[in-house]
């Protein structure tokens, strides 16, 4: 639901951060990590998250990171150990690496849940804590059984499973003595992965159309081609494949990611209080176009602009309506936490968001 | 001082209460409508400066104040006599930022350079050999089902070769499990290689192309020297770390693209591994009294096959890239004489010329060096003279004492040197595609003149004409004559360095 027609009293999210100022935080970070052995990355962590939490703000006061370095450190160890262990039996032997990919898959809900733990319960806003409190079984059901069944079902599946894991993070989030609720039903998530499957084929169609348009070739079969006829063959291949690859990564990742933005979150309350997303396709797309050439172009240094961008703009289409005063919300007692599965989830890149 | 406004939570309501701070003593003093603190200065939390966001200050109790007026606030902090941490002083200035963009440059820059291979080295020396085995398995699996066939070698044959080689000793006092096996190679011809778990692939065509056992026994001893240096397992592990650090640093970007880099990054050592099991195969064979050009000579027959099938180009990607590059060089460091491939170059691979046309430019060249390097001079004075009345060659307008000829667009430079005399030419003039000749080429023409190698060679990093780096190797030889003479040719970028041939005269 768009932030300006529908709810003009929204309280909209700012995000104060400048691209120089973080470039300057995390340049120093990776220096001194370096020069540390790695071992420094954890505080480079906390930094890099106070600066993103302090400079966001909502209704007037900031959001603020209180993770401990010494926690993330340990999580950081055990993802390290963990990925570099998959990495090298995954590249050493099929079935070591199978062996590899069920362990991890038996240890990651609950370091998912530990992770989303840390996370939440280190996150605050006008001084009050939030926290998560989904159970760990619940965890495995989650974030194991329902990809499980997407598996299984040759994918057919994956959006309900994608809605089950939106709905236990979502629903088992609490800022202070309020819980947040998740209220989008799988028919949503199967019609917008139905919508990406018809724009995934277009694509395809237009991309390949395109591509016999510009290199004409023979079809058939390639023992039987002349050396010619099979490089424009191969050229055909290859120009089809990068399109699709450019174009599925370019244009789809940006509208999938914009709309599963909207959905979750416009179907996200907090207590009386309506959350709603209006990230738009386009607007993504050329963030994400403009990043990864900017990047590509820099070899990497204009990554902490990149981060800003994004950041921004996401933030600033959050917004959250308020039933009432946002001054009723109380304390409620603290639970404590380990980084450890914060980290290793941060590392094999799962999208643990806000 | 004036007090700083800021707002206060108490840490148990979301209630934003505005009040105003300022210091008395080493207090700091909050006030407000409904508070009222006086904290001592040391038991404050207070946040480092992030740009736009507001700095906090925490009390031990959990209630914080945020504070938006930065100017006023670093004020008060600095008349406290807070000072900002390192880390924070760091960040806050371009040229610590730029010291650290160098430093992070340069880390990995030789992170890859040294760091990687070291690590690599140093785990995979460290695994247990019973974690090795099988490792591989799949990689043979698939060659089986894609690309190769049952060998049709006599399975006494097999017997005979494998018994051979282990009754060789090995130079080092351990010996890694071995495994040899033989397959019909199919397109991949004549080759061997190596599967961590020990398991030595030799292909029918090897076989047949060798032209006594000793050479098979060479390439399976350079084979042993991979699995004793554990290389197939480097650059597994190799691999793994660069796509964990790319994956890493790419990973928002794009998954996919991210492995892309690292198969890039990982051809580069590929060359070291093979010098180091040419070496240990030399050892080998020295140590068991066989002919240590054994290696040599077969290898520089796989050269001519490959040359023949795909043309003699110095290819930069092939050069850089291929795993075997540069097969020329390692045959001259294993004191054979690299073949001289029979195919005519063009830009274009043909198999179909291969006839033995000469190379318009090396002859020049040659010729050239003829005229004046390969003649006895006693000085370098007689030696300017001779060069100052030579009528084909004229002085050069930008260099003293270099005299020049241009044939088919190409100049041809000779000079005075203290120590003798010098002909160069640079291999890739402007507007040409390629090096006009390869190392190997000239090499042989020159082995053909009664030059001798004596197995001095080295590898150099010189200076480009545009200043970048060059690699270029050095190769001594005896002259028919019994002059010292060296050949500098530029491994790469043959545009930008003139390849030298040099006669120590004096």
């Amino acid at each position: 639901m768009p932030l300006d027609t529908a709810t003009a009293d929204a309280q909209r999210l700012s995000f104060t951060g400048e691209g120089p100022e973080y470039f300057r935080i995390w340049i120093v970070n990776i220096a001194l990590s370096i020069l540390t052995l790695g071992v420094y990355s954890a505080w480079a962590k906390v930094r890099r998250l106070k600066y993103f939490y302090l400079n966001t703000t909502l209704a007037d006061s900031s959001f603020d990171f209180h993770g401990n370095p010494m926690a993330i450190l340990k999580g950081r160890i055990i993802a390290v150990v963990l990925l570099l262990a998959y990495q090298f039996s995954s590249a050493a032997s099929p079935r070591l690496a199978l062996l590899a990919m069920a362990l991890l898959a038996l240890v990651f809900p609950w370091l998912i849940v530990r992770s989303l733990r840390f996370k939440l319960h280190n996150s605050s806003h006008r001084g009050l804590r939030f926290s998560f409190r989904g159970s760990t079984g619940q965890g495995y059901i989650n974030f194991l059984l329902f990809p499980l069944l997407a598996l299984v079902t040759l994918y057919l599946m994956s959006p309900l499973a994608h809605q089950r894991i939106k709905r236990f993070q979502h629903g088992n989030s609490w800022y202070a003595n309020t819980t947040f609720d998740f209220s989008a039903g799988s028919g949503r998530f199967f019609t917008l992965y139905l919508k990406l499957l018809g724009l995934a084929v277009l694509v395809i169609a237009l991309v390949t159309g395109g591509a016999a348009l510009l290199f004409p070739f023979e079809l058939a079969n390639p023992d039987e081609l002349g050396d010619e006829a099979r490089a424009h063959m191969a050229t055909f291949i290859l120009a089809s494949l990068a399109g699709i690859y450019l174009m599925l990564f370019l244009l789809l990742g940006p509208w999938f990611s914009a709309r599963v933005q909207n959905l979750v979150w416009n179907h996200t309350t907090l207590g009386p209080h309506r959350l709603v997303s209006d990230v738009q396709a386009r607007a993504l797309f050329w963030i994400y176009l403009t990043n990864f050439l900017g990047i590509l172009a820099t070899l990497g240094l204009f990554k902490p602009f990149a981060d800003i961008r994004l950041a921004r703009y996401r933030l600033e289409h959050i917004g959250l309506v308020p039933a009432g005063s946002l001054d009723d919300f109380m304390a409620d007692q603290q639970q404590a936490t380990s980084a450890t599965g914060e980290e290793a989830a941060d590392l094999f890149d799962f999208d643990i968001s806000f | 001082m004036h007090p700083i406004p800021a707002t206060f939570y108490d840490g148990q309501t979301a209630q934003p209460q505005p009040v105003t701070i300022y210091l008395h003593g080493n207090r700091l003093i909050v006030d407000g409508e409904q508070v009222a603190r006086d904290e001592p200065l040391a038991g404050l939390e207070i946040s480092e400066p992030l740009g736009a966001a507001p700095r906090v200050v925490r009390f031990t109790d959990g209630a914080h104040c945020e504070v938006r007026e930065h100017a006023a606030f670093e004020q008060l902090l600095r008349t406290a006599g807070i000072e900002d941490g390192l880390v924070v002083r760091l960040q806050a200035r371009w040229r610590w930022a730029l010291a650290a963009v160098v430093l992070t440059v340069a880390a990995a820059l030789a992170g890859y350079h040294w760091g990687l291979p070291a690590t690599a080295g140093w785990v995979a020396e460290r695994l247990p050999e019973r974690l090795l085995a099988g490792m591989g398995e799949s990689t043979l699996a698939f060659f089986d089902e894609h690309l190769f066939e049952a060998s049709e070698l006599p399975a006494t044959r097999q017997a005979q070769l494998s018994t051979d080689f282990a009754r060789l000793t090995p130079p080092t006092d351990t010996t890694p499990a071995q495994r040899i096996v033989f397959r019909n190679g199919g397109a991949i011809g004549a080759n061997a290689f190596a599967l961590p778990d020990g398991t030595i692939v030799v292909t029918d065509q090897l076989v047949a192309l060798a032209e006594q056992d000793d050479e098979i026994l060479g390439v399976l001893a350079h084979e042993l020297g991979h699995l004793e240096r554990r290389h197939s397992l480097r650059m597994l592990i190799q691999g793994s770390i660069v796509g964990f650090m790319v994956s890493w640093y790419l990973g928002d970007v794009s998954s996919v693209a991210a492995g892309l880099p690292g198969a890039l990054l990982q051809a580069r050592y590929s060359r070291d591994f093979e010098r180091e099991a040419d070496d240990y195969a030399l050892d080998m064979l020295k140590a068991n009294d066989l002919p240590p050009a054994a290696l040599a000579d077969i290898l520089a027959r796989m050269q001519a096959e490959t040359d023949c099938a795909y043309g003699t180009g110095s290819d930069p990607f092939r050069d850089y890239l291929g795993s075997h590059p540069a097969t020329g060089e390692r045959i001259v460091r294993l004191g054979g004489v690299p073949q001289v491939s029979t195919c005519t170059r063009s830009s274009v691979p043909d198999t179909s010329q291969c006839s033995g046309t000469d190379n318009d430019y090396l002859s020049s060249f040659l010729d050239v060096h003829a005229w004046h390097c390969a003649q006895p001079y006693t000085d370098r004075a007689s030696l300017a003279e001779a060069l100052k009345q030579d009528a084909r060659l004229t002085a050069s307008m930008e260099y003293e004492g270099i005299f020049e000829i241009v044939a088919h667009g190409v100049s041809y430079a000779v000079s005075t040197e203290d120590y003798g005399c010098t002909t160069d030419v640079l291999l890739q003039a402007d507007g040409m595609a390629e090096a006009n000749f390869t190392l190997n080429e000239i090499n042989a023409r020159l082995l053909k003149l009664g030059y001798r190698s004596t197995g001095q060679d080295t590898v150099l990093s010189e200076e480009g004409l545009d200043g970048s780096t060059v690699q270029v190797t050095d190769i001594e030889y005896l002259t028919d004559t019994g002059e010292r003479a060296v050949l500098s040719y530029p491994l790469d970028k043959p545009d930008n360095f003139y390849m030298t041939l040099t006669v120590y005269k004096f």
